[in-house]
């Protein structure tokens, strides 16, 4: 948030130097003056363009950050905190909690043609085997695969990456 | 006042009524988590992860509890409606041998005594409070003795994190019974036998651990749980009698006044192997009592060491093996069960107050309690059926004053020695119901096995036959 707001100040300053700048004066230098005034212009955009994605990964990161409460509190006590299937109450779980952190589990389900994020989502919604069906808004279900995603399938492309290296 | 004849006929109103609305929601087309207790609607679980068959935890049991009951299937910091859940007793108890109207069967009507409708009444807040607080708080209605109270009380905050890359679960408790906080059944709140008979006569000896406290302290203490493998848990209780533990002992009346603050210390280690789960441990106490009718001088001290161990077997037989089985049958089905406790407590009486008052024989008296049980359950389509036995013992130093001869709960040796074997047999036919049929063996009560109250009453005449129907809805 703090590094967007300095980008828009950045681009903000930039504008307005581009729009002081004078377009010439007598007895001056006009072609290093526009060639001053083109540049700072091309910063101006280049940093106003920056803000969007800024923006939108501002967005995203709220998201992340609701994802990350909700998977705190309703996921990480059986798979654990880093995904691995290890949470407190794994050990007293008969049936193993799933490892977010392999490649495996981020394949998508050819048979029923959905992505592996889909499929997370499928699984909150109606359960699996001992996993209970979860009665979230589905704004929550996304905001959940959306920080497994970026947290625990990074790990698994990099786990999956060591294991190759060997 | 009620007559003997129109109470149980309230009671018997107040059970049928309880039955039809418990049958009507069967039949409404409610989701299946709406009619049932609290903790399966809040987790949107089934009964028998958590338990083996009700009360006793299974390990996932254990975790939820420790966990401060706040696992949810919502991502809400508190849920409306409560979490609510009630539970009926209903029993009938035969005792050998038994003469009409002396106590505790004191009616002159054996039938009338034996017929318990309803034993207890319950209502149950379980559940989350509030995000990370949680609570397990019995509100219960004896209909022996005809008195309202608030019986067992666990309310906690529970949170977790990883120490030496390992899991810790931590938490608080507040609580109003010594070892209800416990999650293993080695412990006396949740024991083996769950229920017995509030009728039948009882050896007079005791621990005071092992119950003496329960609802006439209030604690509070924490807890952790170190990889599954180390659980550490400390309290300190007092007296519910007066000051800010008082509303923890509301409906009971305080007889075992404790002196100043209690501590209460439990370490445990368990650990898995495949399907297998073992645990041995340690917990006491040492709490200064005042004695019977005193608030203030000189306590007797108790000094309470006890070890348990517990196995669990949560067996598997793989679902696809049992033909034509449904979705809804798969979880519960094709699994047996084989729990063993074991208990052992040494209690130090150090009668400080009472034997300068002339209460007690001796300065000092040693009490030991020794108990355990094998247990067998198999979850078949039709319900879990199955079974458990127990072995238990007392002994203890000869105190001709503190265990005097009178009849029935008399003795005429002044020994607490008592000895026997329950056995029981259990049928679940539905998550929420549970029939027992119990028989208590007594080979020695109250320090003999014939003539023990010096009236000319054997030890066998105490055998007591009990069956109970726990209903939770």
């Amino acid at each position: 948030m703090v590094l967007m707001f300095i980008w828009l100040e950045l681009s903000l300053v930039a504008i307005l130097v581009f729009r002081l700048l004078p377009v010439s004066r007598a007895g001056k230098n006009i072609k290093g003056e526009y060639l001053m005034k083109r540049i700072l212009g091309c910063v101006a955009v280049v940093l106003l363009l920056g803000v969007v994605p800024l923006l939108a990964q501002n967005f995203e990161g709220n998201e992340y950050k609701k994802g990350k409460t909700l998977y705190k509190n309703e996921c990480q006590f059986c798979h654990g905190m880093r995904g691995d299937g290890k949470g407190p109450a794994a050990e007293s779980l008969l049936m193993h909690p799933e490892d977010f952190t392999t490649s495996e589990f981020w394949q998508d389900d050819v048979e029923k043609k959905i992505d592996a994020e889909k499929k997370i989502e499928d699984t909150i919604k109606k359960g699996k085997e001992m996993m209970p069906a979860f009665n979230l808004e589905s704004g929550e279900i996304i905001a959940i695969v959306l920080y497994m995603s970026n947290t625990f399938k990074k790990k698994s492309q990099s786990n999956n990456l060591g294991r190759d290296e060997k | 006042m009620i007559g003997e004849k129109p109470r149980k006929v309230f009671f018997l109103l107040i059970i049928f009524f309880f039955l039809i609305v418990f049958e009507l929601l069967q039949l409404l087309p409610l989701n299946t988590a709406q009619a049932v207790p609290s903790f399966k609607r809040q987790t949107g679980i089934s009964c028998n992860q958590c338990h083996t068959v009700f009360p006793e935890l299974t390990p996932f049991g254990r975790s939820f509890k420790l966990g401060g009951y706040v696992m949810s299937k919502t991502g809400k910091s508190y849920e409306f409606p409560p979490p609510l859940s009630g539970m009926m007793q209903a029993s009938y108890t035969d005792a050998k041998g038994l003469t009409s109207g002396v106590a505790p069967f004191d009616s002159n009507n054996r039938e009338t005594d034996g017929l318990n409708l309803p034993q207890q009444l319950s209502l149950f807040y379980g559940g989350r409070i509030y995000d990370k607080i949680g609570a397990f708080v019995q509100g219960t209605y004896d209909g022996v003795s005809n008195k309202i109270f608030l019986d067992m009380t666990d309310i906690r905050y529970s949170n977790n994190t990883i120490v030496w890359d390992k899991n810790l679960i931590y938490g608080i408790t507040l609580n109003n019974s010594p070892t209800v906080q416990d999650i293993w059944n080695t412990t006396p709140a949740w024991r083996i036998p769950f229920a017995s008979s509030s009728v039948a006569p009882t050896p007079a000896a005791g621990a005071i651990i092992d119950g003496a406290l329960d609802q006439q302290v209030g604690g509070i203490g924490a807890y952790a749980f170190w990889n599954n493998l180390i659980y550490l848990g400390a309290a300190v209780y007092r007296t519910t009698n007066d000051g800010i533990t008082r509303p923890l002992g509301v409906g009971t009346v305080t007889e075992q006044v404790v002196d100043g603050a209690a501590p209460y210390w439990r370490l445990a280690l368990e650990k898995r192997w495949k399907n297998h789960f073992f645990t041995v441990g340690t917990y006491g106490m040492q709490v200064d009592i005042f004695p019977s009718g005193n608030n203030s001088g000189p306590a007797d001290r108790f000094t309470d060491i006890a070890f348990g161990a517990q196995y669990q077997y949560m067996g598997t037989i793989e679902p696809e093996d049992i033909p034509g089985i449904d979705d809804e049958h798969k979880a519960k089905a094709g699994k047996y069960i084989i729990t063993a406790h074991a208990t052992w407590i040494h209690e130090n009486q150090d009668w400080k107050a009472s034997f300068p008052l002339g209460n007690t024989a001796n300065p000092s008296d040693l009490l030991n309690t020794f108990r355990m049980d094998l247990n067998y359950y198999y979850r078949s389509p039709l319900g879990d059926i199955g079974g458990s036995m127990g072995y238990f013992s007392t002994t203890g130093e000869t105190d001709s004053l503190l265990y005097s001869s009178n009849p029935v709960d008399g003795s005429r040796t002044g020994s607490p020695d008592s000895d026997g074997f329950v056995l029981e047999a259990g049928y679940r036919p539905w998550d929420m119901t549970k029939i027992s049929i119990q028989y208590t063996i007594y080979n020695k009560f109250n320090g003999a096995s014939s003539n023990y109250d010096g009236f000319g009453r054997n030890a066998s005449d105490n055998n007591t036959l009990y069956v109970v129907v726990w209903q939770m809805f």
